[in-house]
């Protein structure tokens, strides 16, 4: 009999001894690393740099391209883990990676104008690129609001734009089943800016994206026994949880003209928006253009983004779907296995 | 770290062993060997094979259970605490039956105590494994937490407690679930509106301003208060009570939470009504300083009432989640007479929570209440800046005006800057399409090389025309054609006397041109190198 139990004790141990090992998981982990591919920073204009991504082999084609990600959060999304790194996976794909890093902006940028991101950093990244490669066009790859800022400069110079990727790039702001685009058309933006003293601390934002989904930090947390178990996932969790309170402040005449020009008059799709007295019109896009959004995104709908293949003045144009949310498109699975190679492959092919 | 880990499972293996040893020597007193065959050999025969089984039965599913390494680690904590809810029945069973049968066997057993009271032995045993869940959870959440970005902690030890308090009340729901929901008393209990709005509070990362309840309490009575003395003092005071007392009225028979409308309101008519006193009194800083207060007083009380009104919206919506997923799983169980996981019943409530949140979240009031909100907030930080840039205007600091002018000075040079640059490029674009050759950046000078031909026309100048001092200056303004600022410049060049000059001839003349940029072509017009010659 006391066998019988010694054989039960055993296999208890077991299961507690399993469940230790669990345990010892997070005890091993000193540093969260995010952003770990190798790169150069080639320009820099005050906050603002350019990143080239190193390379092993030469480039499949000739083509660079510029990534210009979103002023809200940072682009470390883009190489959040190793195995799942939308850069990392262009680079291998062939394509040769520059990208934009706007930096943090502080009370010196208070007046810092959408002017100034797009007719001013952004011309001058990709005249710097032109410069150094000899070439007369780049491809440009803008991201969420970046992509807005992407299709805005388009507009403006065509002449030096190769082909465009916008990837859950929101363009029609008259939208009620997305929240931010909802809470953005009652917001006082000029209380909010002013009140803040011309710069928007991330904060702030972040308060916004958490009440998107109230519960998802609840669910994350309650997850989290089950996350630690696997080394891997673990790290991932820390790596996701660094990135989302990563979030820079915004220059507050930026923040103010994007709230109002775009959330609450829609003015890019109507053809009223002007950038330094220029009218921008998206008709003026007519190189090819890929069209990317998430069917389960929250905080860019796909109705805000759609739109985009109709306004483009472009012959050569695609709408791609993925098939999961706003951050999905950058750190899933699916992302690093089909819609990463499918963007390199659309580029190559019109290199 | 492996210490204490080990030492755990170090104390498992010993009740492991404890046990085993205790429950052989127990049932060695029953053998029929020593009693003979009696019916309480039986039973205890019985009672043995009942815990036997029941063993056997749970360790064939939880090793089926066990197949995905995964499930198991999820599973571990709840299979422990099953089986050691068996081990605890059959321990109690045997307490009774050791009790019942002593006397009946000729033995006199003493009261079970210290380490052969098995009962009690388990009750410490549940403690132990409670406590050592605790503990793994405890050190689990410290080691995670140190690795979260300082931002992130306070959401997640938010999370723990949430969950914890909700875990407490899980044994007196599973009685809900089984009973259905009809004792009110239970539910007073365990869904009071102060329990339910600290689980809110906490789950969502919500800084609550306050108790809503406690808040209302507190504006009420100071509202009462106030009213009985501006009674008493009437003149201007009157008005506000007329109009509090109109606005009560009006508002007796209206909408949801009248309360902060009302509130709001007064509050505004207040600032009002002071507002006269206070520029009377506002006269030299001190008094504006106190005038700014006030204003922030008010202006706070509004954005409390209104933050109030907010969370109370979001309060009203989720109070009837937990009843509601009590409710489902009452449904459920009387279907299936199977108890619920703690885990599922916490992911229905969740759930539950988020799309009740979610609707008032959609709805028109809310994105209104928060936007007033936010821009209530922030005016507050505004205006206590001021406050501080006002009470410091005399010290020496940089304010943050100061910085302001700073960020559009250097914002406008950045405009100035795009348009010459962009200027330029048209210019060059104009010289490309007109047949020039365009203004390529290798022919650009570089600063250095300037300073450098500078340096050698300078030398080439001073070589022909001879070196002089400050010492033997010459009044060079006699010269005509020469003025002071132009006398000052010639002596940067190291030029002071007439003699120099006089030694000067065309060529010369071209590189003072070349070197000083203005008052071009004035030493060959005027004739200096001939004026000189006659001064000397």
């Amino acid at each position: 009999m006391s066998t019988t139990n010694g054989k039960i004790s055993d296999q208890i141990l077991e299961s507690v001894n399993t469940v230790s090992d669990a345990l010892r998981n997070i005890s091993g982990v000193k540093d969260v690393d995010i952003a770990t591919a190798p790169r150069t920073t080639v320009w820099e204009d005050g906050k603002v740099k350019l990143y080239h991504f190193e390379r092993e082999n030469k480039a499949l084609a000739k083509t660079p391209a510029l990534i210009s990600y979103a002023l809200v959060n940072r682009w470390e999304m883009m190489d959040l883990q190793p195995d799942r790194s939308l850069i990392r996976k262009l680079v291998s794909e062939g394509i040769d990676v520059y990208l934009i890093d706007w930096g943090y902006p502080t009370k010196i940028d208070r007046y810092k104008t959408i002017e100034d991101y797009i007719l001013g950093n952004i011309n001058d990244c990709v005249d710097f690129i032109l410069d150094k490669h000899n070439i007369n066009k780049v491809n440009l790859l803008g991201v969420c609001q970046g992509g807005t800022f992407s299709l805005m400069y388009t507009s403006l110079f065509p002449e030096k734009i190769k082909n465009l990727v916008t990837l859950v790039t929101p363009v029609d702001f008259d939208n009620d089943e997305g929240l931010l685009f909802k809470w953005a058309k009652d917001m006082d933006v000029d209380a909010i800016v002013d009140g803040f003293g011309g710069i928007v601390p991330g904060d702030f934002l972040n308060t916004g994206f958490d009440l998107l989904k109230p519960m998802n930090k609840t669910r994350k947390y309650m997850a989290l026994p089950e996350t630690m178990a696997d080394q891997g996932r673990l790290m991932n969790f820390l790596r996701m949880e660094h990135w989302v309170a990563d979030s820079p402040a915004q220059a507050g005449e930026t923040y103010r003209r994007f709230i109002k020009d775009m959330y609450q008059h829609n003015k890019l799709i109507n053809g009223k928006f002007e950038l330094g007295g220029r009218k921008v019109e998206l008709k003026n896009i007519k190189m090819p253009i890929l069209t990317i959004y998430a069917k389960e995104d929250h905080i860019v709908p796909p109705e805000t983004t759609t739109p985009i293949n109709d306004l483009v003045g472009s012959k050569d144009k695609e709408l791609m779907e993925f098939p999961g949310g706003h951050i999905g498109v950058f750190v899933g699975s699916r992302s690093q296995k089909l819609l990463t190679p499918a963007i390199a492959q659309w580029l190559k092919d019109r290199d | 770290m492996s210490n204490q880990f080990d030492t755990i499972i170090e104390g498992q293996k010993k009740a492991m062993e404890f046990w085993s040893s205790l429950s052989e020597q127990m049932t060695k007193a029953f053998t029929p060997e020593t009693n003979g065959k009696s019916k309480s050999a039986d039973d205890a025969q019985d009672l043995f094979t009942e815990w036997y089984k029941k063993q056997q039965d749970f360790f064939e599913q939880a090793v089926k259970a066990g197949q995905d390494p995964q499930k198991a680690i999820e599973k571990a904590p709840e299979q422990m605490r099953q089986w050691m809810e068996i081990q605890t029945e059959y321990a109690q069973k045997w307490a009774k039956f050791y009790q019942n049968n002593a006397e009946k066997m000729g033995l006199k057993l003493p009261e079970f105590q210290g380490a052969f009271n098995p009962s009690g032995f388990f009750q410490d045993g549940m403690k132990s494994w409670k406590e050592w869940m605790n503990k793994g959870n405890k050190w689990m959440s410290e080691q995670v937490y140190d690795k979260m970005p300082y931002s992130m902690r306070p959401h997640f030890t938010n999370f723990v407690e949430s969950y914890d308090y909700l875990h407490r009340y899980w044994e007196p729901m599973q009685r809900l679930i089984q009973n259905g929901m009809y004792t009110k008393e239970m539910i007073d209990k365990y869904f009071s509106p102060d329990s339910y709005q600290k689980v809110v509070n906490q789950m969502m990362g919500f800084r609550p301003v306050g108790n809503t309840s406690e808040l209302i309490e507190n504006v009420n009575k100071w509202f009462e208060t106030f009213l009985s003395y501006t009674t008493n003092e009437a003149g201007d005071w009157s008005t506000v009570s007329e109009n509090w007392k109109e606005k009560m009225r009006e508002y007796m028979d209206k909408g949801n939470v009248p309360f902060f409308e009302m509130a709001t309101d007064f509050n505004n008519r207040m600032r009002d009504q002071f507002a006269p006193y206070y520029n009377i009194m506002a006269q030299g800083r001190q008094t504006e300083v106190v005038k700014m207060m006030r204003d922030i007083q008010f202006a706070y009380i509004s954005f409390m009432l209104k933050s109030a009104e907010l969370q109370s919206m979001v309060y009203e919506a989720g109070q009837f989640s937990m009843p509601d997923t009590v409710r489902d799983f009452y449904k459920k169980f009387k279907d299936s007479k199977e108890m619920p996981e703690y885990q599922d019943f916490f992911q229905h409530y969740v759930n539950t929570l988020e799309n009740t949140l979610l609707e008032v979240l959609h709805s028109e009031e809310y994105s209104k209440l928060q936007s007033e909100v936010a821009a209530t907030g922030t005016s507050i930080k505004a205006m206590t800046d001021k406050i501080m840039e006002f009470t410091y205007a005399d010290l020496p600091f940089l304010t943050k005006s100061d910085g302001d002018d700073f960020a559009k000075e250097s914002n406008a040079l950045r405009q100035k800057m795009r348009k010459l640059e962009q200027k330029v490029a048209e210019l060059e674009k104009a010289l490309l399409l007109a047949g020039k050759p365009m203004v390529s950046k290798s022919v650009e000078i570089k600063n250095e090389e300037v300073a450098e031909t500078k340096g050698d026309s300078k030398k080439k100048l001073i070589d022909k025309i001879g070196k002089a001092s400050k010492a033997q200056a010459d009044d060079l303004k006699q010269i005509k054609g020469i003025g002071p600022k132009l006398e000052s410049m010639l002596n940067e060049l190291g030029i002071y006397s007439y003699n120099q000059i006089s030694k000067m001839t065309a060529k010369e003349y071209d590189i003072i041109d070349e070197l000083l940029g203005t008052f071009q072509g004035r030493a060959k017009r005027d004739e200096w190198a001939k004026q000189a010659k006659s001064l000397l």
